[in-house]
C-alpha cells in the first residue's frame, strides 16, 4: 500500500517535471530568438487572446486559487514557471490537506461515536438469552450505523462524479485552444491529428467513467450495505474483482493511448517540420533581399507561440490538479476514516459493523482509483501538447 | 422490589402444600384442589402488582 | 446490596421448589416471581448507563438512531423476561408467541431505517 502510494506520487512528479521544464525551455527559446519585433508582437497578441479564453473556462472557485497576473500573456508568460511551479502546486495541495483535516476529524469522531453507541447497546442486548431477539437487535443496530454512514458516502460519490464532469468539460474546452495554437506554430497536421484524437479519447473516457465505472461503484456500495446487514455473504470478492478489472483495463488503455499518441505526434511533427522547412527554403530563395529575414521572423514568432502554448498548457494542467485535488484528498481521508472505524468496531465486538465499514472502504478505494486514473489521463492529454515543438522554429 | 415477597410466596406455598396433603389424606380431594387453586390465585395476585411495576419501570427506562 | 438480596431470594426459591414439588403451579409462580424481581433490579441498575448514553447522543446527528436502539433494547428485555416467565410455568407455546411478537415489534421500529436505506440506495441508482 505504501509502495503503491509512493509509486503514484513519483509518477505524478515525473509528469509535472517535464511540463514545467518544457515551459522553461520555451521561455529560453523565446528570449534567445532574433527576428522582427513587429511580427512577433502581432502573432503574440493574437495568441494572447488564448489566455483570456482560457480564463473563461476555469470554474470560479479554482480561479480564485490561481496567482495574479498569469492570464496577462505576453512577457508575463516567462514568469509562469515561478508562479505556478512545483512550489506553488505542492503549497496548494498542502493547504487543501490542512483545510480538509478538521472536517475529517469531525466525521471520524461522529462515526466512532455512532459505532460506540451501537456497540454499547449491543452489549446490553448480549445479556438476553434469546438468540433470535439478539439477532434481530443486531440487525437493527447495523441498520442504524448503515443509515448514518450512507449519507456521507453518497456525498463522496456525487462529488467524484461532479469532478470528473468538470475535468471533462475543461479538457474538452482547452484542447481546441491548444490545437489553434499548434496550427499557428505551423504544426497543422499534428494539430488536426492530435487534437481530434485527444478530444475523442477524453470524451470516450469521460462517458465510460460516468456511465460504466461510477454506476459500478454505486452498485458495489449497495451490495456492501446489503451484505453487511444480512451478514450472510461477503462482497469484498466482487468489489475486489471489479476494482482489479478496472485498473487492468484502464491501465492498459492508458498505456495504449500514450504509445499511440506519442508515435502519431512524432510522425505528424516530422511531416510538419518537413513542410515548414520547404516553406522557409521557398521563402528564402524566391523573395529577394528580405527572404532570409522573413525566415528568421517566422522562427521568432514560432518561439513566441510556443511560449504561449506551453503557458496555456501548464495553466490547464494546474487547473485540472486544483479541480481534482479536493476530491482526491477527501477520498483518501474517507478511506482512512472507514478503516479506523472498522478496526474500532472489531475491537468493540461488532463484527457486522466492522464488515460494513471495511466493505465501504473498498468501495471508496475503487472510486479513488477511478478519479485518479481519469486525472492522470487528462493531464497526459495536455502534456502531449506541451511536448510538441513548433514546426516553424526549425 | 422487596425480598419479602419471595418469603411470602414461599410461605403461602408451604401452607397450601401442607393443607393439600392433609385434606387429600383425609379423603377430601375436592377441598384439596380448591385450596391449591386458591393458593395459586393468591400468589398470582401478589405477583401481578409487581409485574405491573416492572413494566412501568421498563417503559420509563427505555421510553416505550 | 440489592444484588445480594436478589441472590438470597433466588437461593430461597431454589430451596423451596423441591419442597413445593407437588404444588407445581405455586413453585412455577415462585420461580417467575424471582425472575421478575431480578429483572426489575437489573433494569433499575442499567438505568444510569442508558440515560448517560441517551444524554451523550442528544444534540448529535445520531440522536434519532439512539432513540430507536433504546426502544429496540427495551422491547427485547420485555420480551425475554415475559417468555422466560412463561417457560418457567411450563407455557412454552406462549413463550414462543411472545418472542415472535418481540421480533416483529423490533422489526417494526426498524422500518423507518430500512425505508431510509432503500431510498438512499435507490437514489444512487
Amino acid at each position: 500500500m505504501r509502495c503503491r502510494g509512493a509509486a503514484i506520487a513519483a509518477f505524478i512528479l515525473a509528469l509535472l517535471l517535464p511540463i514545467f521544464s518544457s515551459h522553461a525551455s520555451a521561455t529560453d527559446t523565446y528570449k534567445n530568438s532574433d527576428g522582427s519585433a513587429q511580427a512577433i508582437s502581432n502573432a503574440t497578441n493574437d495568441a494572447n487572446d488564448s489566455f483570456s479564453e482560457l480564463r473563461k473556462l476555469i470554474p470560479e472557485d479554482v480561479l480564485s486559487e490561481l496567482p495574479e497576473g498569469i492570464f496577462d500573456g505576453g512577457d508575463t508568460s516567462s514568469s509562469l514557471p515561478e508562479k505556478i511551479g512545483l512550489k506553488y502546486v505542492f503549497g496548494k495541495l498542502w493547504g487543501l490537506i490542512k483545510r480538509s483535516l478538521l472536517p475529517a476529524a469531525g466525521s471520524l469522531a461522529s462515526l466512532l461515536g455512532m459505532t460506540a453507541l451501537a456497540a454499547s447497546f449491543g452489549l446490553l442486548a448480549d445479556g438476553l438469552n434469546c438468540a433470535s431477539v439478539v439477532r434481530i437487535f443486531t440487525l437493527c443496530a447495523t441498520l442504524t450505523v448503515a443509515c448514518y454512514v450512507m449519507s456521507t458516502q453518497v456525498g463522496v460519490m456525487n462529488s467524484a462524479s461532479l469532478v470528473i464532469g468538470s475535468m471533462t468539460a475543461f479538457s474538452n474546452a482547452i484542447i481546441p485552444i491548444l490545437t489553434a495554437l499548434l496550427i499557428s506554430s505551423g504544426n497543422t497536421l499534428t494539430a488536426s491529428v492530435t487534437g481530434a484524437g485527444l478530444l475523442e479519447f477524453t470524451t470516450i473516457l469521460a462517458n465510460f467513467t460516468q456511465y460504466c465505472f461510477l454506476p459500478l461503484c454505486r452498485a458495489c456500495f449497495g451490495l456492501a450495505i446489503i451484505s453487511a446487514i444480512s451478514g450472510n455473504g461477503h462482497t469484498d470478492g466482487i468489489c475486489g474483482i471489479v476494482k482489479k478489472t478496472f485498473t487492468v483495463t484502464a491501465g492498459f488503455a492508458a498505456a495504449l493511448f500514450a504509445a499511440v499518441i506519442s508515435y502519431q505526434t512524432t510522425l505528424a511533427a516530422a511531416a510538419d517540420s518537413v513542410a515548414a522547412r520547404s516553406i522557409k527554403y521557398a521563402l528564402g530563395s524566391s523573395i529577394p533581399v528580405v527572404g532570409s529575414a522573413l525566415g528568421d521572423a517566422i522562427k521568432g514568432t514560432a518561439a513566441g507561440l510556443s511560449l504561449i502554448k506551453s503557458g496555456v498548457g501548464a495553466i490547464g494542467i494546474v487547473v485540472i490538479i486544483l479541480i481534482v485535488s479536493p476530491v482526491i484528498i477527501n477520498l483518501f481521508l474517507n478511506s482512512a476514516i472507514l478503516g479506523i472505524c472498522s478496526a474500532a468496531a472489531k475491537i468493540l465486538g461488532c463484527d457486522r459493523i466492522a464488515t460494513l465499514m471495511a466493505e465501504l472502504k473498498n468501495v471508496s478505494g475503487f472510486i479513488l482509483a477511478v478519479v485518479a486514473l481519469s486525472t492522470v489521463i487528462f493531464i497526459m492529454s495536455l502534456a502531449v501538447f506541451l511536448k510538441i515543438n513548433p514546426a516553424l522554429s526549425v | 422490589m422487596d425480598v419479602g415477597l419471595i418469603l411470602k410466596i414461599a410461605g403461602v406455598g408451604i401452607i397450601v402444600a401442607a393443607s393439600c396433603q392433609v385434606l387429600s389424606k383425609s379423603g377430601r380431594d375436592e377441598q384439596s384442589m380448591l385450596v391449591s387453586v386458591a393458593g395459586i390465585i393468591v400468589v398470582l395476585l401478589m405477583i401481578t402488582g409487581k409485574l405491573g411495576q416492572l413494566f412501568e419501570l421498563i417503559k420509563d427506562v427505555f421510553g416505550l | 446490596m440489592t444484588t445480594l438480596k436478589i441472590c438470597g431470594a433466588a437461593l430461597l426459591c431454589a430451596a423451596a421448589v423441591p419442597i413445593l414439588r407437588e404444588m407445581k403451579g405455586i413453585s412455577a409462580l415462585l420461580s417467575a416471581a424471582v425472575a421478575i424481581m431480578a429483572a426489575a433490579a437489573a433494569i433499575a441498575s442499567i438505568y444510569p448507563s442508558v440515560s448517560f448514553l441517551v444524554a451523550a447522543a442528544e444534540g448529535t446527528a445520531f440522536e434519532s438512531y439512539a432513540a430507536i436502539l433504546l426502544k429496540a433494547i427495551g422491547i427485547g428485555y420485555c420480551t425475554v423476561i415475559t417468555s422466560d416467565a412463561c417457560r418457567a410455568t411450563g407455557a412454552d407455546t406462549a413463550a414462543s408467541g411472545i418472542e415472535l411478537l418481540g421480533r416483529a415489534e423490533i422489526l417494526l421500529i426498524s422500518l423507518p431505517l430500512i425505508t431510509e436505506l432503500l431510498s438512499g440506495i435507490a437514489g444512487l441508482i
